[in-house]
């Protein structure tokens, strides 16, 4: 399978008046092409941010890229110009928000503001560019497009103008989407609507799809890989089968021990993980997850562990494993 | 029925929607007609989709919003009867909101917070309790260390400033407590975290709650007997357990399969529904669900459905519920 994005080593750090911090440390993340990569964690341990430097729409300053590589196809996106970067975005890679009343223009109609996209990367006349959107909106179950086309956001509902959000990222074909905690300001109900939509949409169009979440439950029916994010590391990526039945990270343990699910036991007690995800300018010393780990040994509170494979194409840094161990 | 601790019959919360200067204002119903009771030491969880009306239900409980019509009963005495309500017994009914961040005064110390209440209730009964040991007592039970009394609410992470907000209402030995989405703001390591510790209190204190969320997961885990909402509605309610392993009602039945399960191996079968809510302002004819109903006949647009006893203390509001 050909290797669509591959970030290697990637560091990024924000420069703020009470000192540089490093949001994302040593970041290495690949995906295929036509492959459904699942990027979780908490709130705050910089899983939008990953998202954002591969576009390159870190807000800059005060974030840079200190360090690694973002490569699509064979280019650095880490280092390309804004010219390059704005040929690339919406066109090639492009992104569904999680807040879809907030990444619309709330004074454009829906339908223009996805026909501009077609007019900008494929010079489609305005004629053409609407046919086109129609037919987007069509495919993502917008009912009476005609209509829908001269909405505001303001006059649609949450899921409908997820919907416009996706036909947006849609437009031009891109060979990769990063979607954003997609499904997240929705009801159940619709979440599983523009679920089976995406997935739909992918088996017909073979998109890549990094889809970034907070839900585990979201991971386990809709990737088929996944990498856990903690304060800006990736502490666990592996198959999205290996993750659940042989969680290795006490990170992804706790978070799996967090989950209340639908069995029929009764009240069957959580296992939550204690304290809380650190501020990204007191991080603590060696590894990022000690305080909190039930399974510390001494030399993680000094020392960062290295990136280790006990089984293969299974990543976990954490010294319990491997050469670490 | 066993003894309930708090009931409610018949209420109904309506707000007027202005159509423009000349024409008259229309009533939006958030809720329409819902009785319901809580028995003490436990848990009912009030689940819906988002503008079903549960939050309002709640804050119409707790006293927080009149009721349009219907009455309020807690231990038998009637403490709101459409006009007028009893606000010393109000304070056995507490509440805790969805959003940490907004809920606590930010120029309020912890130990101001949480004795807010304490000292209204001192003052009232011209009794001297000693609010500063009983601050540091609950703190401790909550989980906060008393060394932050004195410490403001943006000094907290939002799991803390929930446990803050616990505090506060616990302060008041409360018999009910009425928790809107208590835990949806929260990362789920933390989310865990207050749903134990929640548990842990209605043990220990014989709490009767109303917990309100969206989160089926959630609701499965903490209740014992759950309510489903739709549309200003109580469609279907029943112990936890007969209701989420029969599911009777269509909507419950799609709610349930929709919920994301994290085990890669698990086989969905998702029930997908129809459109979306219909406005509350434009409400259907016949039953609420029927537009959006996989099962609708007939019969459902034309007439609403009455309870009908599917099991043990399980009733369902549907012509053709699901009966296994």
């Amino acid at each position: 399978m050909q290797t669509l994005l591959n970030i290697k080593d990637l560091d990024i750090a924000f420069n703020l008046d009470q000192g540089r911090i490093n949001a994302l440390d040593g970041i290495n993340l690949h995906i295929h092409a036509g492959e459904t990569v699942g990027l979780v964690g908490e709130s705050g341990c910089g899983k939008t941010m990953l998202a954002l430097s591969v576009l390159g729409l870190l807000p800059r300053p005060p974030a840079e890229i200190t360090g690694g590589e973002i490569l699509f196809k064979g280019r650095d996106l880490a280092r390309a110009g804004e010219e390059e970067l704005r040929r690339i975005r919406g066109n090639d890679i492009s992104m569904i928000f999680q807040d879809p009343m907030s990444s619309l223009n709330p004074v454009l109609k829906t339908g223009e503001q996805v026909a501009e996209v077609l007019r900008l990367h494929r010079q489609l006349p305005p004629s053409r560019a609407r046919k086109k959107v129609l037919e987007l909106f069509r495919e993502v179950g917008i009912a009476e497009p005609e209509k829908r086309y001269n909405f505001y956001p303001h006059q649609m509902s949450g899921g409908m103008r997820q919907r416009v959000g996706i036909a947006m990222a849609l437009a031009c074909e891109p060979e990769l989407i990063l979607a954003d905690e997609p499904t997240t300001a929705l009801d159940v109900t619709i979440q599983a609507h523009i679920l089976d939509l995406m997935r739909r949409l992918q088996d017909e169009t073979n998109t890549a799809i990094l889809f970034i979440t907070h839900d585990l439950g979201l991971v386990a029916g809709n990737c088929s890989r996944v990498a856990v994010m903690y304060s800006g590391w990736i502490v666990e990526e592996a198959e999205v089968a290996d993750i659940f039945s042989n969680p290795l990270h006490p990170y992804t343990r706790g978070l799996l021990g967090s989950l209340p699910g639908l069995e029929q036991k009764e009240h069957p007690e959580l296992t939550p993980i204690p304290g809380s995800v650190p501020d990204l300018d007191k991080l603590p010393r060696g590894c990022l997850f000690h305080p909190r780990c039930p399974e510390k040994r001494p030399q993680c509170e000094n020392t960062v562990p290295g990136d280790s494979f006990p089984d293969s194409g299974h990543m976990v840094k954490c010294w319990l494993y491997g050469k670490n161990a | 029925m066993n003894a309930s601790i708090l009931r409610a019959e018949n209420i109904k919360k309506s707000y007027p929607v202005s159509r423009g200067m000349f024409q008259k204002s229309r009533d939006m119903h958030a809720v329409r007609d819902v009785s319901l009771h809580l028995e003490p030491g436990k848990t009912l969880g009030l689940v819906g989709e988002s503008g079903c009306g549960k939050s309002t239900l709640g804050r119409v409980l707790v006293g927080l919003e009149p009721a349009s019509d219907g009455k309020i009963f807690y231990k038998d005495r009637q403490i709101w009867n459409g006009s007028k309500t009893e606000f010393n017994l109000r304070q056995k009914i507490q509440m805790i909101f969805q959003d940490p961040f907004s809920s606590l005064n930010p120029r309020l110390k912890i130990k101001n917070i949480i004795a807010e209440g304490l000292q209204v209730r001192a003052r009232k009964q011209n009794s001297r309790e000693d609010i500063d040991s009983r601050v540091a007592a609950i703190m401790e039970k909550t989980g906060l260390s008393p060394e932050y009394r004195n410490r403001y609410p943006h000094e907290f992470s939002g799991g803390q400033r929930q446990r803050v907000a616990i505090a506060r209402v616990l302060a008041m030995d409360p018999e009910v407590i009425v928790c809107d989405e208590p835990v949806s703001a929260l990362d789920v390591s933390i989310q865990a975290q207050i749903i134990n510790l929640l548990r842990r209190m209605q043990k220990e204190m014989q709490l009767s709650m109303l917990f309100i969320s969206h989160d089926l997961s959630v609701i499965n885990n903490i209740s014992h007997f759950v309510a489903v909402m739709y549309m200003g509605e109580i469609l279907e309610t029943g112990p936890r357990f007969n209701l989420f392993s029969s599911p009777a009602h269509p909507y419950t039945r799609a709610l349930l399969s929709a919920v994301p399960v994290a085990d890669p191996e698990h086989k969905s079968g998702r029930i997908l529904l129809k459109g979306e809510p219909p406005s509350p302002l434009d409400p259907p004819q016949g039953c609420l669900f029927h537009p959006r109903c996989p099962r609708s006949a007939d019969k459902c647009t034309q007439n609403e459905p009455h309870w009908s006893k599917v099991g043990d203390s399980h009733f369902v509001r549907c012509f053709f519920p699901t009966n296994i």
